[in-house]
């Protein structure tokens, strides 16, 4: 068992989230940064759809009533176990009453926490992501809260290791993050200037920033014409015009479904980066072709596959 | 198999004057140790030439690629005991390299991206 010591409501249970359910009205929910938690649980020879801890409210401490092994990955910032600083992207084991502290991160919003064999919630609709608007998955289909205990697997001590593959290092948020884009459906609707200014802009996070969704602020995208849609699809990615021309990103909470046309889709292998961007961050949209955007969530995979296979050899020498 | 087997293996490669050992392990498992030799022989000339420094050393547990920390760990800085100085990588995963004890930094022989052997001195320290 591990037990909360210090939380925020918006800390939850994520995995990587409840696939396929679009058509009865399910949200994906799970981790905001997938590539995090999945690098997390390929450090420790994990399923990389185990459930983990997504932390967005800082400080956050937990402690261990027993040896588990755990990892530590997202956001860059100090993280100590019993008082011991780990570096950034890391697999350690803890023993039985070690406290574990992620302060606030210096690089990034979000930190994930996974640990050897998951959390052991029970899943609904094949999924341990923790849906916060509606109300179900995870832990009682709630944020987590002081006192909350959550059962891991026992984990004999096995010295610690990280991940060289470092997301990260490209990244710096004190710029315009670059995110890239494939244009959505409606995008040959919106004038010449919105789709100009849409690419080159550096898009502002509003303080209206959460797991459904964030605004951005910026220049008003206006359409060619007036538009009627019916209610339609949308997917975490999905940018949408509301009528004041101010784009909003659908994520990980988003609903399934909306009449806002849509200009682009933030592709899978760069939503990663959306997610570990606070409130006022700035993103500078890149368009690219479908199959580049394919291209480059092949190549993510291949390096967190490649991770996988490599720490299997090194739980062989490190055991 | 250890990697204190594997350590114990390299060593009796080395103080054996062997360039390669290869040993049945396990069920029907094989391991091939190669040691690695420098043209001329680095390690007694270290030994020789710095027998006060050679004890304060830091040396690596594994081979791999040597990655700073963030921030990195300088010559002239003070580590504190089992503080991470560094980073061995072995593909995509890394080891720690830490300071057995406490003590200020004289000499960092290494720089990232340097491919370091097994019992390499990363960081000399008083």
């Amino acid at each position: 068992m591990i037990e909360v010591l210090t939380t925020g409501a918006a800390n939850s249970v994520q995995d990587l989230g409840r696939n396929g359910r679009f058509d009865i009205g399910v949200s994906r929910s799970g981790a905001m940064d997938r590539l995090s938690l999945m690098i997390g649980n390929a450090l420790l020879g994990n399923d990389l759809n185990a459930a983990g801890l997504e932390i967005a409210i800082f400080p956050f401490r937990l402690r261990f009533d027993q040896p588990a092994r755990f990892a530590v990955t997202g956001a860059e910032g100090a993280v100590t176990l019993a008082g011991r600083p780990l570096p950034a992207r890391w697999a350690a084991s803890a023993a039985e009453g070690e406290t574990l502290v992620i302060a606030p991160p210096d690089k990034g919003a979000r930190v994930y926490i996974t640990f050897a064999g998951g959390i052991d919630v029970e899943p609904v609709l094949g999924s341990r992501a923790t849906d916060l608007k509606s109300g179900y998955g995870g832990l009682e289909g709630r944020g987590l809260k002081r006192g909350d205990r959550l059962n891991v697997t026992p984990k004999p001590y096995m010295r610690a290791f990280g991940a060289a593959l470092d997301p990260f290092a490209a990244l710096d948020f004190a710029n315009p993050l670059p995110v890239r884009v494939v244009p959505a459906a409606e995008h040959s609707v919106f004038s010449a200037d919105a789709r100009k200014l849409f690419s080159r802009w550096a898009w502002r996070v509003t303080q209206e920033a959460d797991r459904m969704g964030y605004r951005l602020e910026g220049p008003e995208l206006k359409l060619e014409r007036r538009l009627e849609l019916m209610s339609h699809g949308i997917l975490p990615g999905t940018v949408q015009v509301p009528p004041s021309g101010k784009p909003i990103i659908q994520l990980a909470d988003a609903n399934t479904c909306g009449g806002y046309p849509k200009i682009a889709t933030i592709i899978e292998a760069d939503l990663w980066i959306v997610g570990q961007a606070g409130p006022d961050s700035r993103f500078l949209f890149t368009e690219v072709t479908p199959d580049e955007a394919n291209a480059a969530l092949r190549k993510q995979r291949h390096e967190i596959d490649a991770l996988a296979r490599t720490v299997e050899v090194a739980r062989s020498l490190a055991g | 198999m250890t990697l204190d087997e594997i350590e114990r293996a390299v060593a009796l490669a080395k103080s054996r004057g062997l360039a390669e050992l290869e040993c049945a392990i396990g069920q029907g498992g094989r391991l091939k140790v190669i040691v690695n030799r420098p043209h001329k022989p680095v390690a007694p000339a270290t030994a020789v030439a710095l027998p006060v420094k050679a004890k304060n050393a830091i040396r690596t547990r594994y081979f791999g690629v040597f990655a700073d920390t963030v921030p990195p760990v300088r010559s002239g800085d003070r580590v504190s005991e089992h503080q991470v100085v560094g980073f061995l990588e072995l593909g995509e995963i890394r080891f720690a390299i830490e300071a057995e004890k406490a003590g200020r930094v004289s000499a960092k022989p290494v720089k990232p991206g340097d491919l370091v052997g097994y019992g390499e001195t990363v960081f000399e320290y008083e």
